[in-house]
């Protein structure tokens, strides 16, 4: 297992050893790399993501521990548009709504799709409104430039609420350049967004 | 000069602009303003603000300043003013005045503010201007810029919104000057890559603004803190086009590619990838560090001229017999497709 203490550096220098220990891992070997900061953690992250590393984190009082294991051969280059950044914190994350299908509850879907306006028009009036709302499988027609909600979610996203589209989703159903409104997203960032709010919401 | 600038920053030049998504978000909740004389304003996201004071003449307006890029205090203050500056060129003016903007850390000798304010000073007079004051406070790290005020007949006036499918893209300078400004502090470029970007940085885009007044440029714009991708996508949506950029057209400063391929790639890039990817496609078989080289902030960087097909080669020609040796055709403009502003080809 090779560490990499990047304690005290600043971007840059954290990916530079990231970097350099992976070159000279041998196959299959542990890397750890110790960073206390948030940006270098975020990009170095980033840099794993982009070329296929998979990485586990872990923190501890403001510590990151990220642990990869160097795979045989050269780390296979993704496509770039499968990933997205983490949101930069500006806003806090108290819920998130989970689309994971076009219409609202089980049953008659004829029924679920006159209900999701009543509901989103609920979303709007709620004190408290979700910091994101993210869209997976055929949650994805929601916000493609021919759905009926499409001014209610961009009156959302102008009110500060993060849109996050999974992008694997558009491709599958060939709808990447009929998207109408917000982020082409991932798994990871969509995951992540779920798993870091205090409660999610899936209707 | 011993005193080496790099020490008072962690990061510096145009990398640290605010993110281009934190910023668009931001200005959304302030008004604008109309007049109708202020030709270009905040809407058009172009590089400086034009005012019309006549039929014939409108004055240039921007400001620039920014942390430490490099360890000289002369250069830093040469480089400072260049980047100033260019925002004037990029428009295809003429520089009148500048404002010094100055903030200075008490402890620092003051020997190194007077060389900081010397390099700028060289700037402004090579521009062809005038330094006509400033401003100074202290603040805990350095940082410096300028005010300026050039001008432009309005009927010349070159902004980022005037691209039309078929022209060509061509750009003054190479790029990597953000990747070459973060190797040096972690001492993994040669002395001799560094000074070249410092002298890339120095340069001014006067001939180049000149160039395009020649050939009656109308869209243009300069390279800096979002990148060569980000400033390409900007563009684009100015002027309702797609971009199409083959990354290995692009000049590029030596060494930078092997500098990513270690590791050096600045915070800055990252951020500036996330504001681009969501606009633009790219090749699959585009290297991941050719890729993060388009993202690499810049400081003072090339002016990206949309030129005629015709009029290409002797552009390229004069740029190049110009000062601007690097000065490549990089790629070419193609009618807008929707929610594409930049392809990316290898």
């Amino acid at each position: 297992m090779i560490t990499v203490d990047a304690r005290g550096l600043k971007c840059p220098a954290p990916l530079i050893q990231t970097k350099k220990a992976l070159k000279e891992a041998g196959t299959d070997e542990e890397i750890k790399i110790i960073i206390d900061n948030n940006e270098s953690k975020e990009n170095v992250l980033r840099f794993l993501a982009d070329n296929g590393v998979e990485a586990l984190l872990s923190e501890d009082k403001g510590l990151f521990e990220i642990w990869i294991r160097k795979l045989s051969g050269e780390p296979e280059m993704l496509h770039p548009e499968d990933y997205c950044q983490e949101d930069t914190g500006l806003c806090g994350s108290d819920y998130v709504m989970v689309f994971a299908k076009n219409y609202v509850g089980e049953g008659s879907v004829a029924l679920g799709e006159i209900l999701m306006e009543g509901f989103l028009e609920a979303i709007l009036y709620q004190e408290e409104r979700p910091s994101k709302i993210v869209f997976y499988n055929s949650g994805v027609f929601l916000v493609l430039d021919d759905s009926p909600h499409l001014p209610t979610f961009r009156g959302m996203e102008d009110m500060g609420i993060e849109l996050l589209v999974c992008g694997t989703c558009l491709k599958f159903h060939n709808k990447l350049e009929a998207l109408g409104v917000g982020k082409v997203s991932n798994a990871y960032e969509i995951f992540t967004s779920i798993r870091k709010a205090r409660r999610s919401i899936q209707l | 000069m011993t005193f080496d600038l790099l020490t008072t920053v962690e990061q510096g030049g145009c990398s640290v602009k605010l993110p281009a998504k934190a910023l668009s978000e931001v200005l959304k909740g302030i008004p604008m303003i109309h007049d109708e004389n202020l030709l270009v304003g905040t809407e058009a996201h172009d590089d400086a603000g034009v005012y019309k004071l006549r039929d014939d003449y409108a004055l240039i307006l921007t400001t620039d300043f920014f942390p430490p890029v490099c360890s000289d205090p002369y250069d830093f203050g040469q480089i400072a003013a260049a980047n100033a500056l260019s925002d004037v060129y990029a428009m295809g003016g003429q520089v009148l005045t500048a404002l010094n903007l100055m903030m200075f850390p008490a402890g620092i000798p003051l020997e190194v503010l007077a060389e900081i304010l010397k390099g700028g000073q060289d700037k402004v007079v090579e521009a062809g201007g005038v330094i006509a004051g400033g401003h100074t406070i202290t603040d805990d790290t350095p940082k410096y810029g300028l005010a300026v005020t050039g001008w432009v007949h309005p009927e010349k006036l070159v902004t980022n919104a005037a691209a039309e499918a078929g022209d060509l893209l061509l750009l003054t300078k190479p790029i990597g000057t953000g990747v070459m400004i973060s190797a040096r502090r972690n001492a993994l470029c040669t002395e001799k890559a560094y000074q070249t970007a410092i002298d890339n940085m120095k340069l001014l885009n006067k001939r180049g603004a000149a160039i395009m007044n020649n050939y009656g440029i109308r869209c243009a714009t300069d390279i800096t803190g979002y990148g060569l991708a980000g400033h390409s996508i900007k563009l684009a949506m100015a002027s309702g086009v797609t971009l199409r950029i083959r990354a290995s057209s692009v000049p590029v400063l030596p060494e930078t590619l092997s500098l990513i391929e270690a590791g050096c790639i600045p915070g800055a890039a990252f951020r500036n990838l996330d504001f681009a990817e969501q606009a633009c496609t790219m090749d699959k078989g585009l290297g991941y560090n050719e890729k993060m080289l388009l993202m690499d902030a810049q400081t003072s960087g090339g002016l990206l001229i949309c030129v005629k097909p015709g009029d290409a080669e002797n552009i390229i020609e004069d740029l190049r017999t110009g000062g601007y040796p690097s000065a490549e055709i990089i790629g070419e403009v193609v009618p807008g497709k929707k929610g594409i502003m930049l392809e990316i080809e290898v």
